[in-house]
């Protein structure tokens, strides 16, 4: 850095190989593309990279950079966007794998539950069909086909409800993430508690009628996180936060109905001091719709977890109480059109 | 330079300051700069030997950074020693399903401040490349991202051609690396190898035998 160079020298080749590689993890894989072959070098630095393929931020799909790529170099792909000519039996390098299920081919979904990906970690599928879902899930259970996936997110277009088939399968002790947006009975949350007997973090829709006992459901200490939809939020709570003592993070959603929002929000702190005496961090999504006035700064009182509750107002007097939203959130199951005065 | 101190100025002992002990740098062409403890913790080079090295009053030796990339440095540096320090990572963050680890990191958020300081270190002049230098030298993160940032900004959307003109980029000798008959066997790449007028990719330097 002391020496003076002349103007036509190659500067940037004075950067050793780690400021290269430090410098190319900032470059797009359709940019990077363009060093490859420049020279030797550089060529060889790359041939070392591990590459992310994004297709989902592509306006149209020209995939015809990835030829520049030996397949095993490519770690991660964030596919939103068809792309037929796909093939993941050549991506056995997966890490991170993004897909959309609208925009995949019937060979392409078919690869998902058949194909082994020794290495992928982290799965995100969106617009999952019903039946891939299920799939899907029963492929992660076994752990055979991703056997270091650790962090799934399924997430269905339209909410159906998910029925499991339960037949006696070994645990998958590697999954500790797992996002389903569908609707599950009790029933199928202890078969999936017993599934994945590490989880560390849930999120789930918990909001058919509760129809069996949860006393036989062995409480899970592994349990750290949960996000939670509940058809009642109040009296599931009680019954679900027994079964996750360690809780530490809580988002829960669901109704209130034309019920007291400050009655059950005090009901939910007993609960709350009760049964995770550790929890650290809440959020809420909670709804109401009544005549009765934001009755928010009790709220905050309630719980010193409450601090950051606030209440946003719909149309015909519905209520969203929440942490993490800053509008009212339109639309919503909970949303009641019309308001008979007569009710309350 | 409102904040550094160049050697013939420097007064003897390392002063006490409201921002703590004050430490002395030293440049390879031997100018002096005064450094209170929020720039040394943003060097964990400088840091290191500041803790090893009961310095007293001599300055540290920094013999890889010449002064006029170290000043810069040292204003770099105190602009940002009262910057939040980012959060712990939280271990559930890992286990977040909208955290991708294997994203690409992002070059598009350099803040204005960082964005015109470093505009002055160019690549004609080569002095970005002793930004990027320095800042891995002295161990600044901080730093060394943006001169990392910059360079991948500035060959976003670019043709190879168009890549190695900007950085002067060396041709493999005739023959030789990805020139070389079988360079090109067992690798995944279509590299070309012969020059193509109408390609946008590289080509092979010109044999300077023939011209």
């Amino acid at each position: 850095m002391g020496k003076s160079f002349s103007s036509n020298q190659p500067r940037l080749e004075l950067l050793p190989n780690e400021l290269f590689i430090e410098i190319f993890q900032y470059i797009d894989s359709t940019d990077l593309r363009n060093f490859k072959g420049l020279n030797k070098r550089i060529h060889d630095i790359i041939e070392a990279l591990r590459i992310d393929i994004n297709v989902h931020r592509m306006e149209t799909v020209n995939t015809t950079f990835l030829s520049a790529f030996n397949p095993s170099q490519i770690i991660r792909l964030d596919m939103r966007n068809p792309w037929s000519s796909m093939n993941l039996t050549s991506m056995m390098k997966l890490r991170s794998l993004t897909l959309d299920c609208g925009c995949l081919t019937r060979k392409q979904v078919d690869q998902m539950t058949t194909l082994t990906l020794p290495y992928l970690e982290r799965l995100s599928v969106h617009n999952a069909t019903l039946e891939l879902q299920k799939l899907l899930l029963a492929t992660i259970f076994r752990g055979e086909h991703f056997p270091s996936l650790k962090i799934c997110q399924l997430k269905l277009k339209p909410t159906h409800d998910l029925k499991l088939c339960n037949t006696n399968r070994l645990p998958n002790n590697t999954v500790r993430s797992l996002t389903i947006n569908s609707k599950w009975s009790w029933h199928e949350f202890e078969f999936l508690l017993n599934q994945l007997p590490h989880l560390r973090r849930l999120e789930i829709n918990l909001s058919e009628l509760y129809s069996v006992s949860v006393t036989s459901i062995h409480p899970r200490s592994s349990i750290k996180n949960l996000r939670i939809t509940l058809n009642d939020p109040l009296n599931d709570l009680k019954k679900l936060l027994k079964l996750t003592p360690n809780l530490v993070r809580l988002r829960i959603r669901g109704s209130f109905g034309s019920s007291s929002a400050l009655e059950h929000f005090n009901e939910i702190a007993k609960v709350l001091s009760d049964l995770v005496p550790g929890l650290k961090y809440f959020d809420c999504e909670l709804y109401s719709y009544s005549w009765e006035g934001s009755n928010v700064q009790n709220i905050r009182w309630l719980h010193r977890l409450y601090k950051d509750v606030q209440c946003l107002w719909g149309q015909h007097r519905n209520q969203c109480y929440a942490t993490d939203i800053n509008t009212y959130p339109t639309p919503n199951e909970y949303e009641c059109e019309y308001l008979d005065e007569s009710v309350f | 330079m409102a904040t550094t101190a160049e050697a013939s100025n420097t007064t003897t002992g390392n002063t006490e300051t409201a921002t703590g002990k004050m430490i002395k740098i030293q440049s390879n062409d031997g100018q002096i700069f005064e450094v209170d403890q929020g720039v040394v913790e943003q060097s964990s080079t400088i840091k290191t030997l500041s803790d090893l090295m009961d310095v007293g009053d001599v300055p540290i030796p920094l013999p890889n950074v010449k002064a006029s990339i170290l000043g810069p440095i040292v204003d770099f540096c105190n602009h940002h020693k009262n910057d939040q320090k980012p959060e712990p990572i939280d271990e559930d963050d890992d286990d977040d399903p909208n955290k991708d680890i294997y994203e690409p990191k992002r070059s598009d958020d350099i803040c204005e401040w960082d964005l015109n300081f470093i505009k002055q270190f160019t690549v004609p002049e080569g002095t970005l490349f002793d930004i990027i230098m320095a800042a891995n030298y002295l161990g600044i993160k901080t730093l060394l991202a943006v001169g990392c940032k910059t360079i991948a900004n500035m060959v976003r959307g670019k043709s190879s051609t168009e890549v190695r003109e900007m950085f002067n980029i060396s041709y493999d000798p005739p023959g030789e690396g990805i020139n070389a008959p079988n360079a090109i066997e067992g690798q995944a790449g279509t590299v070309p190898t012969t020059q193509d007028a109408n390609a946008t990719g590289p080509s092979p330097q010109p044999d300077p035998m023939n011209q």
